[in-house]
């Protein structure tokens, strides 16, 4: 009786959007697809009647399965454990798609699809995702509209009773018209009230700090495997997986003109100088840091000072990762950021990093020369060669430095050293080369990490086996053997984690680079006479060129954009911005106050004039005469359309044939069988005329020629004018407008 | 009959409660909010947002279903008792634009039924008019009161139910419960008409047009056919022929509504109700059929025919009161008058008692006790009937 047919798709709807949004946030293909398999496979037993619902014991043995397969990968992998939560919500969802029984089953696989989409929004913030989760939301919304009238329907149905036979069609068939039209209205109203509360809430909610309210509660993760670490070490050897997830954007200005470098741009996050054999990690010699407490809003110098000729290159910043660290290019010199922080500097590497854990999104502005740092001589004398716990690593390189065709006679300097010499940097460009072109990039460790299992003795150090044996590796191996080179050879060399963009990664519709983890990357640094140099010993790492144009290249940039977009304006919408737009909010109201008094005084002191008057008069004079000739107009147009109106009643009645009886009757029964008039007008065009012998309700009956439908409209019509002007009826305006319907009809039907 | 009432809303008493899944909804909702507050992910404090608008669209929603929503019971001439009766329920939604959906209606306060008549509106579109039927048992027969009703509704999302009470007074008749009458007891009565040594009642009577019964001279007005042209002629004066019509045999109803205790209030509910039934069969027969009862005065109804006839002897025994005052004794000398006339009388009672005594010398009377086993077998009721509950007050 009361089958809301629609129910079932939206739910099949909502269950797709749901495993799509997570899909899209934890990038698992091959899970959507098993997903949307299973789906079709049940909407087609369904649809053929061959469905059957699972027996209980099956449905049991299929989520302890899913349980367990979840719970493998929770303690095995170094995905993000959510992402197992997630897949295991998606398994479940499944289940319950073969165990519908009854409405609480359908109400169940709601709720887990919720739960799967809050999952996928803590884990991701991309676009593509919240495209998904807005269509989903909405989806849901109608869905569970549906949901509660079916629910209510079948309740009514069962307490409710009432044997169908003993009532007509078209009573139950009255509640479903409009039904359409009317969830329509309703879906539209709960979208838009819900829209309205939830950008309120979203930009006047009270934010804070992360795990301000129930403490860091977020389950640790496993680092990702591309990707920036502040821990710089080879214990974890394995195959590990490009990431190509956006962490950020640098967009870059030059002279206030956005600039585009057109090479690779390294962005330097931390330095390290020391290698300790055990555990196999690097370090940093302690330093003393400056600290620096940044205003927001304001411009602060860093470290630098002479800067006269200098272009300094102005970078904005906006990283999504977790940590202190601070990214910038090569020489800083002005820091900025658009709240207050606490930032602390290393004079002897330039390295920036703020004190306090940062929101998700972490915004700066950094100045920089690019030009290599030129430490003071103070700070030069005194910096000796990195020492590494063990020595006989220093000089188990060194002879394979000496020995291997890399640097000639170069190499074979006295050690330990005093200050840099000016062949140093010839040094380090031959062991840059040696290493580029004797050695591969590969991202399997595996065959290191076979190699190195056995312990972390001088001879079995990554490093060694990385020169002597493998010959192939990740940045980090290759930035380490040149760094640990360079050492053993009296030179001052430091390794230099952080990210690498080049011209291929630029976004030319937003005018910014875009920073992938897959971007982290490791190289060197060698104290020269110059200064700090910049040295890349990866191979196969070449700058990649920007590409040329073309309309897929233009909407992957486009769609950046609008991620880049989003990524700014609502995924890093925290306290400050919310601070910022109530600020701008209030603002404008202020002066749009101002500006209203201004001219409300403006205007209050021209009303005091006399020129004021003098017009006003005038005007008034105008305004007074052309209201008048439109009066006079309008009357004239009043009298002469009632004069028509009722010469227009009076033909009719003429035609009808009340042009006997008493006036105001005839006025009234003319208004009245308009339709009449219509339709013997009508006939009468197609040459059917009443014969002076027959009455309407005869002539009507004699209309056998006409189309059966036309024939019996024709005939009730007729009725319905005997009713009025011989029964006094009074036919309202709404019956009115189906009488002139009926005539339209057929009029249609007669047409040839 | 009773006439429809006005829909009249006067200050209706609303009430708003929030739902199991409400409060589930809510938790959830918090739940959320929390997450958001402390992880900062502006998706999560989008989609708290989001939730907490569905709350406001709830309570906006729920107001806006029962608002101009007129509800209008169209009770029919009457109802039996132990017969499922099914009342339509006319919903008008008034307002221009947006629609009512999901709305319950239940009667309140009324105790004529065995269950309170309930219906559920799916939709009913703006400026639109649906009727939902609803089915109620009857338990009581006479002019039953219906006051009030509830309109509820837990529409968007079931989290807030909102109910609204409309007074909507109306009366419902309720004939008493219609059993299957045996054919002997038709016979029965029937046959006590013939036993009467002088029994006019069968006689055929003039004024018909059965069989020739004489002559008479002819008056206007008369039907022209049955002038006797011969007679007529031979005497020079026009006259017509005068034919008969038999008289069906006629049923006097004595219902003896005297109780004084519970158990005798049953007994007077079957009597009743055997009446009605008797009353019923009997003009379906085509036999004429009188009542005369005790209504705080003594009610006699002549005995006639046709199905106005009937609907007015089951009116009147419906709305038979409690009698305290006047015996079956009472009932027979005040149906004297009756009891010389053509008419078979049949007392109903709820006790079987001895009548010779009060009878008119001659005249032979049906007696039909409620408590006699015989009649329980003549006279067949539905097995929802309860008389008990009908005894009820």
């Amino acid at each position: 009786m009361y089958d809301l047919r629609q129910f079932r798709p939206m739910l099949y709807l909502v269950l797709i959007l749901g495993i799509s949004g997570f899909a899209v946030s934890a990038s698992t293909p091959g899970l959507w697809l098993m997903a949307m398999l299973v789906i079709a496979g049940n909407a087609l037993l369904l649809r053929s009647g061959r469905w059957v619902v699972l027996p209980g014991f099956a449905t049991g043995a299929i989520t302890v399965g899913a349980l367990l397969y979840a719970g493998y990968g929770f303690f095995s992998s170094l995905e993000p454990p959510l992402m197992f939560i997630g897949e295991f919500l998606v398994y479940l969802q499944l289940v319950k798609l073969f165990e519908q029984r009854a409405n609480r089953d359908a109400a169940q696989i709601l709720v887990l699809s919720l739960l799967l989409m809050v999952a996928a929004a803590i884990n991701t913030t991309s676009l593509a995702f919240a495209v998904v989760l807005v269509l989903y939301l909405f989806t849901a919304l109608y869905c569970c509209l549906l949901f509660h009238l079916k629910v209510e329907a079948d309740r009514a149905q069962s307490q409710f009773p009432v044997p169908a036979p003993g009532i007509p069609l078209s009573t139950l068939r009255q509640d479903r018209r409009f039904l359409s039209r009317s969830m329509r209205r309703l879906t539209a109203l709960v979208a838009v009230v819900s829209l309205a509360v939830a950008a309120v809430v979203f930009l006047f909610f009270p934010r804070g700090r992360p795990g301000a309210a129930l403490g860091q509660l977020q389950l640790p993760y496993g680092p990702t495997m591309t990707g920036f670490s502040e821990r710089m070490d080879y214990q974890h050897l394995d195959r590990i997986r490009q990431d190509p997830r956006v962490v950020g954007h640098v967009t870059l200005w030059r002279d206030l003109r956005p600039w585009r470098s057109g090479q690779s741009l390294y962005l330097r996050g931390a330095t390290y100088d020391v290698y300790g054999v055990e555990p196999r990690l690097w370090s940093r010699r302690p330093q003393a840091m400056e600290s620096r407490e940044i205003t927001a809003g304001v411009r602060q110098l860093l470290v630098r000072s002479g800067l006269a000729g200098q272009h300094l290159i102005h970078q904005k910043i906006s990283l999504n990762i977790a940590g202190g660290t601070v990214f910038a290019l090569p020489g800083p010199v002005f820091f900025q950021a658009p709240r207050d922080l606490s930032l602390r500097i290393n004079p002897s590497d330039e390295t920036l990093r703020i004190a306090e854990q940062h929101q998700p999104v972490l915004e700066y502005e950094v100045w920089s020369t690019l030009a290599p740092q030129r430490p003071p001589a103070a700070l030069a004398a005194s910096t000796s060669s990195g020492s590494t716990s063990d020595p006989d690593l220093l000089s188990e390189v060194r002879l394979f430095t000496r020995q291997a065709p890399i640097v000639g006679p170069l190499g074979m300097r006295r050690v330990p050293e005093g200050s840099p010499r000016e062949e140093d940097a010839q040094v380090a460009k031959a062991i840059e080369t040696y290493l580029r072109r004797n050695y591969g990039y590969t991202l399997d460790l595996s065959g290191l990490h076979q190699a190195t299992a056995g312990g972390a003795s001088a001879g079995r150090d990554p490093l060694l086996v990385f020169l002597r044996e493998t010959r192939q590796g990740q940045c980090g191996l290759f930035a380490g053997a040149m760094t640990v080179m360079c050492q053993s050879l009296g030179l001052q060399a430091r390794l230099v984690v952080g990210y690498r963009c080049d011209d291929a990664d630029y976004n030319p519709i937003g005018g910014y680079y875009v920073v992938r983890h897959s971007h982290a990357h490791a190289w060197v640094e060698v104290l020269t006479p110059a200064g700090w140099l910049t040295y890349d010993p990866t191979s196969d790492q070449d700058a990649r060129p920007g590409q040329a144009g073309g309309w897929w290249r233009t909407v992957r940039n486009l769609l950046d954009f609008f991620e880049y977009k989003w990524a700014e304006n609502v995924v890093a919408f925290d306290r400050q911005a919310q601070d910022d737009l109530i600020g701008a909010v209030d603002r404008s109201l202020a002066l749009s106050a101002l500006r209203a008094e201004q001219s409300v005084q403006s205007w209050r002191r021209w009303f005091n004039t006399a020129e004021f008057w003098k017009l006003a008069y005038q005007v008034m004079g105008n305004v007074l005469g052309i209201l008048i000739g439109l009066l006079f107009l309008l009357l004239v147009g009043l009298v002469v359309g009632y004069i028509a109106w009722r010469w227009r009643l009076w033909r009719r009645a003429r035609r009808i044939g009340l042009d006997t009886l008493p006036s105001q009757q005839r006025l009234a029964l003319s208004r009245q069988l308009a339709f009449y008039d219509q339709l013997t007008q009508l006939l009468e065009r197609h040459r059917l005329r009443r014969p002076r012998h027959l009455t309407a309700l005869e002539f009507a009956r004699a209309l056998c020629a006409l189309p059966v439908q036309s024939y019996h409209d024709v005939r009730r019509l007729t009725r319905i004018m005997y009713r009025v002007r011989f029964g006094g009826a009074v036919v309202p305006p709404a019956r009115q407008h189906r009488l002139h319907a009926a005539v339209a009809r057929v009029a249609t039907a007669l047409q040839p | 009959m009773p006439a429809p009432g006005p829909n009249i809303r006067r200050r209706p008493a609303r009430k708003l409660e929030i739902t199991f899944g409400g409060w589930v909804y809510l938790g959830m909702t918090l739940f959320m909010g929390l997450a958001a507050v402390n992880v900062q992910v502006s998706l999560l404090f989008g989609t708290f947002g989001l939730m907490v608008g569905v709350v406001v669209v709830s309570f906006m929603l729920s107001r806006l279903v029962l608002r101009r929503l007129k509800v209008q019971r169209l009770l029919p001439s009457n109802a039996v008792v132990g017969r499922p009766l099914t009342i339509p329920y006319e919903f008008t939604n008034h307002k221009r634009f947006w629609p009512s959906l999901s709305v319950s209606v239940r009667e309140v306060g009324s105790r004529a039924f065995a269950r309170q008549p309930a219906a559920y509106l799916l939709h009913a579109a703006p400026r639109t008019t649906a009727t939902v039927p609803a089915q109620a048992m009857p338990l009581q027969r006479g002019l039953q009161p219906l006051d009030a009703l509830d309109l509820q509704s837990s529409f968007p999302f079931g989290f807030l139910r909102r109910r609204v009470r409309v007074r909507h007074p109306q009366s419902l008749l309720v004939w008493p419960a219609l059993a299957r009458v045996h054919p002997r007891i038709i016979q029965q009565c029937l046959a006590a008409e013939h036993t009467a040594a002088a029994n006019p009642s069968v006689q055929p009577r003039i004024g018909g047009s059965d069989e020739f019964y004489g002559v008479k001279e002819f008056r206007v007005g008369d039907n022209p056919r049955f002038l006797n042209w011969r007679r007529s002629a031979r005497t020079g004066v026009l006259v017509a022929n005068e034919m008969t019509q038999v008289a069906p045999p006629r049923l006097m109803l004595l219902v003896d509504t005297y109780a004084t205790d519970a158990a005798s209030l049953e007994l007077v509910e079957r009597a009743v109700a055997m009446a009605a039934s008797l009353a019923t069969t009997a003009l379906e027969r085509g036999l004429g059929v009188g009542l005369h009862a005790w209504a705080d005065s003594w009610v006699t109804v002549s005995p006639s025919r046709g199905k106005r006839h009937q609907r007015d002897l089951l009116s009147h025994l419906a709305c038979l009161p409690r009698n305290q005052q006047q015996d079956v004794m009472a009932l027979l000398a005040s149906g004297g008058p009756w009891m010389r006339q053509q008419v078979t009388p049949v007392l109903l009672s709820p006790h079987a008692l001895p009548l010779e005594a009060g009878m008119p010398a001659g005249r032979r009377c049906v007696v039909l006790a409620a408590d006699a086993p015989a009649s329980r077998q003549s006279f067949v009721f539905d097995p929802e009937v309860d008389f008990a509950a009908c005894a009820a007050t």
